[in-house]
């Protein structure tokens, strides 16, 4: 279990090490973040915990310097004041699940590769709840991929179709 | 915002607008305009995207009977989707990331889509 301080210099917690993951991954925790692990007197980083470096160590965005007011650490005893959590300046960009789009495809492109997506989408969700953040990038990037097959697909399939009927149109008014 | 971002947002918006009018101003059903179902003309079966374009004539035309009539899966996740597009970051993020919205999405487009082609009658009704 963890105590941690949020971007509102409140505490929360304790909480499980899955929810902290959880955190990270909806970016309302950073490596900067100070934790308290239960058990310990000391606050220290989130960064500096081996159980959560797997997570912070993969940026999706290059990672900006630390936000303002933010300073070094010199007394572990003193509760550190740095802004964190809850309204954090996001870090790490929250993992998509392209469950919308995905929707969207299928029903209203009348691509039933899409449900593919849909399916993946729908993983990630489950995966991130469980904390297998690796996993839900794995399905996060498989929903994208099965998105855009079936969306162009779609377009193809489609202006192929239009093509066609525009062809059967002008044949129409021929007679 | 960016400049180049409002472009892009502008004139996606403005295409939108545009299908959407002639969508509304004509109806598929009659004009050979827009494309029938690719999936369907090849294999003959229902997928759980087909009548959609119908369906949204119908809707934009205020006639919801013939809408739910041509997909009705379409109609419900209408408010599904629009909640996913237009709903504030926080929230959003909080509904379409619930494990329960992805799994009740991918079963019921599963399920409509092999119900929609069994020949009996109450099935029947959820064919376009």
């Amino acid at each position: 279990m963890y105590k941690i301080i949020g971007g509102d210099g409140q505490e929360y917690g304790p909480v499980t090490e899955q929810q902290l993951r959880q955190w990270i991954v909806q970016g309302r925790a950073n490596e900067q973040s100070q934790v308290l692990r239960e058990g310990s007197s000391d606050w220290q980083p989130l960064s500096s915990i081996p159980e959560f470096a797997a997570y912070l160590g993969k940026p999706q965005t290059p990672t900006p310097p630390p936000p303002a007011g933010a300073k070094p650490q010199t007394s572990a005893q003193l509760r550190p004041q740095q802004p964190i959590p809850s309204a954090i300046p996001r870090q790490y960009e929250p993992i998509k699940n392209y469950l919308i789009p995905a929707s969207a495809i299928t029903l209203l492109c009348c691509m039933p590769l899409g449900a593919i997506a849909v399916f993946h989408a729908a993983k990630v969700n489950g995966k991130i709840k469980s904390g297998d953040i690796e996993g839900a990038r794995m399905s996060s990037g498989k929903a994208k991929k099965w998105c855009w097959i079936s969306f162009i697909t779609g377009v193809i399939v489609n202006a192929i179709f239009i093509l066609g009927s525009i062809a059967g149109i002008a044949e129409t008014y021929q007679y | 915002m960016p400049k180049i971002h409002l472009v892009a947002l502008l004139s996606g918006c403005s295409l939108l607008a545009l299908a959407l009018a002639i969508l509304a101003f004509f109806d598929p059903s009659t004009h050979q305009l827009f494309p029938s179902c690719a999936f369907h003309e090849v294999t003959g079966l229902y997928c759980p995207g087909c009548g959609s374009t119908r369906c949204l004539h119908s809707l934009l035309n205020g006639d919801m009977a013939a809408a739910l009539g041509y997909n009705p899966l379409a109609v419900l996740a209408m408010p599904v989707l629009a909640a996913g597009i237009f709903l504030p970051t926080e929230k959003r993020r909080k509904w379409t990331g619930h494990p329960a919205t992805g799994w009740t999405m991918f079963f019921a487009i599963l399920a409509f889509g092999l119900l929609r082609n069994l020949p009996a009658y109450p099935f029947s009704l959820l064919a376009p």
